[in-house]
């Protein structure tokens, strides 16, 4: 394992070698960087230009110049990376160290629930293939997948950032609108469920119903005004949750998971109250992931107490269970922020622009709220491009996979349907999905480029963009080695995790 | 949206009209693709749409081609400008059937958008068949040779295809459109191309990985055929699938990369147009003035979209394990069959034209 | 940290009223507690030290403006201000030109420092040739000089131009408040020079950080630097320099009360993410000039202009400026809920040039060395030239109040440039004359069609439309305009000069100067790519570099502008349109202005306007 991963890495850096040549050349080749020095009138222009030539080396050709540039990267070895200076002077390891984080946090977060929502949306499809609910996901997947992504972050700008900080002045929502929520609510479940039409119907009215009352509920308390959770509502959140869990991983019929589930979520409910103390002395984001270790602790203790001969499935469910509860806790507190951070901004909380708002000085939960109000349209903007693909391949390999012989043997056995989609066909339907998100990285680091000029947001995505304008090279460089370098180490990862997924392969 | 009702057969209807019942009558691989894809009516649409959007969008406005210039109907040309007719360039046409002389309308200095936006279009399309093309036959060719060959040559090659994949195609493309975009639409197709086949070569180095393993390969060796007829004659084939529905995927990403460049300045330059050029040339025009900016942005959405639907007939035309299972009709046909007639009619229609397509 | 920041404001805070106490206050500050406004700029700060080569841009400026007090500034009718609160500066001889710059007393620096001739000592140093030995080594590896040896001033200074022409160690008074600079020979601009920049002390301090820690140790540093400066001692100016050129690079927050970060204006520092904002804060001791309103303003890069009006719409920013596109300009006429906006030009301006010495049509060696026939040629294309229509397309749909450009060599609006319009026979050349233009070439017995070759960005959409608005009046009257675009025209223009006939793109006018002009069309001046050349244009020009009476400076120029116009080189088209927009409900009294800083002009007259 670990000499295949080394051999890897090595053939890795060769790669990135190979890999920056060739762009370096491209882009040296691909404008003049001396343009903007050229239209000035300053009198000492001459001097200005020769300055800059001599900096940058303009006065060498570009395939030896990169060897200078590949001097500085090899200085990685003795602890003083070098990766040149930028037009206006900054070294570029400074800028680089800045905007690097903020697309990836950007890029990260828009994977992680891309995978979340597309796979689950796309196997859903697979399980009712051509019904009402898969014509209309595939419609809307493509859709989406077609829309240019700088239209789209301008749509949710419109749409959400304004609309909804306009909505804010009198926070009640129309009942025409209740209506609307309520019935697309009602469909997407309903179909999501499936079933003849008895059950059918009995689904889309309660699913309708329910939504529209959250939602009276929601304009009868004011709660988009101060919105909170709440040890009752973690509780009945809790507890629905337990149930989903147990259903999909052991099935309600093992009664010791049920309970285990159950006891989490109660004991969530109830520990809300001492937890906001910790929340109130203990402010530090170590001390919540603490908080959440304990959390797991708690539901391992449960799970084993109530487990009998099968601990282990019920061990999980209660973890399972007790991470959401946990993070209702914590959404909870967070939310209680809201009102303050809706003040702090003019009553304009949701941003079309930067990563954070200037000089918000404040408790975790408030700069939560902000990192959340920031991150919220351009996190959907990259969401939405992956999430057509994702929702198309998994659905396909679930179809796929359903068709093989071992599941029809599954189902042969007289294993329930929830044994045979859980146990035998996730799981492979999972393993070509690896290698499509390690691919995709390349994909979504792209559809930052654009989101992230569409939301002056200042990752390297605009860094690059700028860069490229006006042919700073040296920035074009750092801004491509670090995306290689993230897109090699996916395509590690993916290899690697195949061999989880997939105990035939062996990575060696 | 497509029927899905119309793909359907009624429950109980006794006719044999599933391709699949039909491979055991000894129809070729070929003619059951074709038969699948036939049925697959958002793709039949789909082709049916991006047919007449080609023929309108170069004969309308005429094209070049190795120099002769061959005109079009339309009589604006789009490098020109013409007096603005209405005020800011409005369309001047009027619901339903006076079109007047500019249906979409004029921009700043009185181009003709129709003109351009058929420019764009052609522009487009042209960049997508070139680097579909391009990124496929590279594709091919080194995941063939990798994959049948194996041994140093598929560890060189495939190095050669990691190079290409790690370095971010916007990034690539930027790059590329910086220096070539000035270049006309052929040239940056072809460039881009040229980076674009990597993830196409590892699929399909895959296939021939798994397919050089199979029997009939054994066989024709056996039998004294070459490497060459190996590869092309019997194995290439086979890969057909995976083949045509990436590249189709492909050619629709092609087009969404060009907007996405031009969207960063580093697309096809002017005075040439594209969709994703006009698109992102006006993307501040979207409110004030609707018809620079919808025009080419709903063709672009239409292009890419029936595209998409051509590549999701055809996966599903290809793939020979994936079956329809019409096993349990859904809520909404039993609805249909509770309401009644004009639902039961139309399935019925379906089922009677059945029968005659089984014929040929 | 938060303790920390807490006491240092409290000290500050205390400091500033001890201060207050002491001196009598000139002004009552009218900062209102807790307001604070966000701005945004088309790119993003990099540091303090605007004199150095690589912080020269107006964006840095911008932020800078704030916090740096200078002797003059522009308003928004590019009218030069002299800034009377901060000090005062007269010319006391003209042979040789001797200008006595005074700082007023009570002029401070944050730490409460006297602002003195010791920061003005330090800008003389670094912004000439006169202190720095050895060769100028920029270090290869950042672009700003950080492993220097002996003293070198990153400010790009060059030899026997503008204020180099002190070549004399300037003279202080007593007092250390008035610096007297002695110019070897007159120089016209030297009203533009303001000689103050980053603290004199604090370059010290930043050089030598244990050095000069106790109560008198701004005082000590000050004398050190002066005596420094005077004695020409490198081994002490050689880390002076440095810090000079590396320690005011930051665009993260430096440590509190690193003097990296000393304001002697009306707001400090004390914020920042890099490339993201910069926070600036009310300066407590700042009572001399008029007093901000504002608490804090918070710049922001936002280089879209297209995101700039949806953050404005969204209460993101409270004033947005950049060139607008036709349909934001539409959608502001349209009317934004408590959006206002103005329209004011930018200090670029598009203009066309025309070759003379590559063998082409303008060149009169094609007519076998006939200057009058290629003159005559280059008449008739200007004639061609629908510079009205232009702006009417595509600059006024942008800022309604455009107007053609009529002037080349200087500011327009100004005095100087109406009278420059009266003589250069630009405003004539407004609408095309294709029958004239026909005529002027049929006179000088040209065949025709006549091939020009114009030169232009390829990737610059008006230039694109500006060319195919041209073309064909340019084809009616019997010229064949070839676009001839690219994508390296910046380099072209200077290396390929036979690739092009005419050149379209913009000259940046960054200030007033009278001086600046003459390298774009003296005799083998810098920027003159076209081998123009003509006693009639240098002599004028050459008499302005050392005219230092401004009236007949403002002559001179005129003159120049006549000749050049009369050659038929060069025709302005249009200013840069411009607009600037805000919130009204939050904001009032903000004006455009279209040099630099722009409308961060009378940042002190931005009002908050009361919720309501």
């Amino acid at each position: 394992m670990w000499s295949y991963v080394l051999r890897r890495v090595l053939i890795a850096i060769l790669v990135i070698f190979a890999a920056s040549f060739l762009v370096y050349v491209l882009a040296a080749n691909s404008g003049d960087p001396l343009e903007e020095l050229r239209g000035s009138t300053a009198p000492n222009k001459e001097a200005l230009i020769a300055a800059r030539i001599q900096l940058l080396h303009l006065d060498i050709a570009p395939p030896l110049r990169y060897f200078i540039w590949l001097g500085g990267v090899l200085k990685i070895f003795i602890g003083q990376l070098d990766l040149g200076a930028t037009l206006t002077g900054s070294a570029v390891t400074t800028v680089l160290s800045q905007s690097m984080w903020s697309t990836l946090q950007l890029v990260s977060i828009a994977t992680v629930l891309a995978i979340l929502f597309g796979v689950s949306i796309g196997m859903i499809s697979a399980l009712r293939q051509y019904s009402g609910f898969d014509y209309s996901v595939t419609l809307i997947a493509f859709f989406f997948f077609a829309l240019p992504t700088f239209w789209v972050g301008q749509l949710l700008k419109l749409n959400i950032a304004i609309a909804f900080n306009d909505f804010l002045a009198s926070p009640q929502i129309p009942p025409v609108w209740i209506a609307v929520i309520a019935l697309v609510a009602a469909f997407v479940w309903a179909s999501a469920m499936g079933g003849q039409l008895k059950r059918f119907a009995i689904n889309f009215g309660l699913a309708g119903v329910l939504t529209a009352g959250i939602l009276i509920y929601v304009n009868l308390t004011d709660s988009i005004r101060h919105p909170n959770l709440g040890p009752i509502w973690i509780g009945i959140i809790g507890i629905a949750a337990a149930v989903v869990i147990t259903q999909l991983t052991t099935g309600l019929s093992n009664r010791r998971a049920l309970f285990s589930a159950l006891t989490v979520a109660l004991l969530g409910a109830i520990l809300w109250w001492p937890v906001q103390f910790a929340f109130y002395y203990l402010a530090e984001w170590w001390a919540m992931f603490g908080l959440l270790l304990v959390a797991l602790a708690i539901g391992a203790l449960v799970g084993w107490l109530w487990g009998g001969d099968d601990r282990g499935v019920s061990i999980r469910a209660a973890m399972i269970t007790a991470f959401i509860s946990s993070l209702l806790v914590l959404v909870d507190r967070i939310l209680g922020a809201w009102p303050d951070y809706v003040s702090n901004t003019g009553g304009r909380p949701i941003s079309t622009i930067g990563s954070e708002t200037p000089g918000l000085n404040g408790s975790i939960w408030l700069t939560s709220v902000d990192s959340f109000a920031h991150i919220l349209l351009p996190t959907v903007t990259i969401m939405l491009i992956s999430l057509a693909s994702y929702s198309r391949y998994s659905r396909g390999s679930l179809l796929e996979v359903m068709s093989m012989d071992y599941v029809r043997t599954a189902r042969a056995k007289g294993l329930n349907e929830r044994t045979v989609i859980m146990r035998h066909a996730f799981r492979n339907a999972l393993i070509p999905i690896a290698t499509i998100v390690a691919f995709d990285l390349g994909g979504l680091i792209g559809g930052a480029v654009i989101t992230e000029t569409v939301f002056a947001w200042r990752g390297m995505g605009t860094m690059f963009v700028q860069a490229l304008k006006v042919v700073d090279l040296n920035s074009i460089m750092g801004v491509f080695l670090v995306t290689s370098i993230f897109a090699l180490l996916f395509n590690l990862l993916a290899d690697i995790t195949y061999s989880v997924l997939d105990p035939r392969i062996r990575v060696s | 949206m497509t029927n899905p009702l119309a793909a359907i057969p009624p429950e109980g209807s006794g006719e044999i009209i599933t391709i699949e019942q039909q491979e055991t009558a000894g129809l070729s691989q070929g003619a059951i693709v074709r038969r699948r894809f036939f049925r697959h009516v958002g793709a039949m649409v789909s082709l049916g749409v991006v047919l007449l959007i080609v023929i309108i969008a170069f004969s309308s406005v005429g094209f070049n081609i190795f120099g002769w210039k061959i005109p079009g109907w339309w009589p604006y040309d789009y490098t020109n400008y013409f007096p603005i007719e209405r005020p800011g360039g409005a369309p001047t046409w009027d619901l339903p059937f006076s079109f007047g002389s500019h249906p979409f309308g004029q921009d700043d200095i009185g181009h003709d958008v129709f003109a351009q936006v058929m420019r764009g279009t052609q522009q487009s399309i042209i960049l997508m068949v070139i680097y579909g093309g391009v990124s496929g036959v590279i594709g091919v060719a080194v995941g063939a040779v990798a994959g049948f060959f194996r041994g140093r040559v598929d560890a060189v090659l495939m190095r050669l295809t990691d190079v290409i994949i790690i370095v971010p195609v916007v990034l690539l493309g930027a790059v590329i459109g910086r220096t070539y975009g000035s270049l006309g639409v052929f040239v940056l197709a072809l460039t881009l191309g040229a980076f674009g086949w990597a993830i196409l070569a590892r699929l399909v180095r895959g296939e021939f990985l798994s397919l050089r393993e199979r029997e009939f390969v054994d066989a024709a060796r056996v039998a004294g055929a070459s490497n060459a007829r190996i590869i092309f004659r019997h194995i290439l084939p086979n890969t057909a699938g995976v083949l045509i529905v990436n590249v189709s995927l492909t050619m629709s990403a092609a087009i969404l990369l060009e907007a996405a460049l031009s969207y960063l300045g580093f697309g096809i330059n002017p005075p040439d147009v594209s969709l994703g050029q006009i698109l992102a040339h006006y993307q501040s025009a979207f409110a004030t003035r609707p018809w620079l900016f919808w025009w080419p942005g709903i063709l672009l959405i239409i292009i890419v979209l029936a595209i998409n639907f051509i590549g999701d007939g055809l996966r599903d035309a290809f793939d020979p394990r994936q079956r329809r299972m019409p096993a349990r009709p859904g809520p909404y046909r039993e609805l249909a069959q509770i309401i009644g007639t004009p639902f039961r009619r139309r399935t019925s229609t379906v089922a009677a034209d059945s029968p005659e397509e089984t014929r040929d | 940290m938060k303790i920390k920041r807490l006491a240092a404001g409290v000290a500050l805070v205390a400091t500033g009223a001890l201060v207050l106490a002491g001196c009598t206050p000139p002004r009552e500050s009218e900062v209102v507690e807790g307001t604070k406004i966000t701005v945004a700029m088309n790119d993003v700060y990099s540091g303090y030290n605007t004199l150095l080569t690589n912080l020269n841009s107006l964006y840095n400026a911008q932020v800078v403006y704030m916090a740096q007090d200078t002797f003059a500034y522009y308003n928004d009718k590019s009218e030069l201000v002299k800034n009377t609160d901060f000090g005062t500066y007269e010319k006391t001889s003209d042979d040789p030109l001797t200008v006595k710059y005074t700082i007023n007393s009570g002029v401070k620096w944050s730490d409460g420092t006297q602002v003195d001739a010791a920061d003005m000592l330090l800008y003389w140093a670094a912004v000439t040739t006169h202190a720095t030995n050895g060769e100028a080594t920029v270090d290869e590896e950042t672009g700003a000089v950080t492993d220097q040896t002996g003293t070198v001033w990153n400010t790009g200074a060059a030899e026997g131009i503008g204020f180099d022409l002190v070549s004399k160690t300037p003279t202080l008074s007593d007092d250390n408040r008035s610096m007297t600079v002695v110019y070897d020979k007159p120089y016209a601009d030297w009203e533009l020079v303001s000689p103050i920049g980053v603290s004199g002390h604090g370059t010290v301090e930043l050089a030598f950080p244990d050095k000069y820690t106790g109560d008198d140790g701004a005082k000590t540093a000050k004398a050190d630097l002066i005596k420094a400066i005077q004695d020409q001692d490198f081994d002490f100016l050689g880390p002076v320099s440095k810090a000079f050129n590396t320690g005011y690079t930051f665009n993260t927050m430096p440590e509190e009360g690193s003097p990296a970060l000393l304001s002697n204006y009306a707001y400090t520092i004390t914020d920042m993410k890099a490339d993201e904002y910069v926070t600036l804060t009310a300066n407590p001791d700042y009572t001399w000039g008029p007093s901000p309103k504002f608490e804090s303003i918070t710049v922001r890069a936002v280089p879209d202009s297209q995101a700039q009006l949806t953050a404005l719409q969204n209460g993101d920013i409270q004033i947005a400026s950049g060139q607008p596109t036709p349909d934001i300009a539409t959608a502001l006429a349209n009317g934004i809920p408590n959006v206002a906006y103005e329209g004011a030009s930018e200090s670029s301006f598009e203009h066309i040039d025309l070759q003379v010495t590559n063998g082409g049509p303008f060149d009169p060696a094609t007519y076998g060395g006939d200057a009058d026939k290629a003159l005559a040629v280059r008449k008739a294309l200007f004639m061609t030239i629908p510079r009205q229509d232009i702006i009417d397309k595509l600059v006024k749909p942008l800022q309604d109040n455009a107007e053609v450009m009529n002037t080349l060599v200087s500011f327009p609006g100004t005095d100087v440039a109406n009278e420059a319009a009266k003589v250069n026979g630009y405003p004539d050349l407004e609408v095309p004359d294709v029958a004239g233009a026909k005529q002027v070439l049929a006179d000088a017995g040209i065949t025709t069609p006549v091939d020009v070759r114009l030169l232009f960005s390829q990737t610059n959409e008006r230039r694109n439309s500006e060319y195919t608005l041209w073309a064909p009046i340019a084809a009616e009257a019997g010229f064949n305009l070839i676009n001839a675009s690219s994508t390296t025209w910046s380099s072209d223009l200077d290396t390929k000069q036979t690739s092009y006939d005419a050149a379209l793109f913009a000259w940046i006018l960054n200030n007033t100067g009278r001086t600046q002009n003459a390298p774009n069309y003296i005799t083998g001046g810098a920027n003159n790519y076209y081998g123009w050349s003509a006693d009639s244009v240098d002599e004028p020009f050459k008499a302005i570099d050392t005219e230092t009476d401004g009236a007949k400076a403002d002559e001179l120029l005129v003159q120049a502008e006549k000749a050049i116009g009369e050659q038929y080189w060069s025709v302005p088209v249009f200013q840069f349109p411009g607009i600037t927009a805000w919130d009204e409900s939050k904001v009032s009294g903000v004006t455009a202005s279209p040099l630099t800083p722009q409308y961060f002009w009378n940042f002190w007259e931005w009002t908050p306007v009361a919720a309501g």
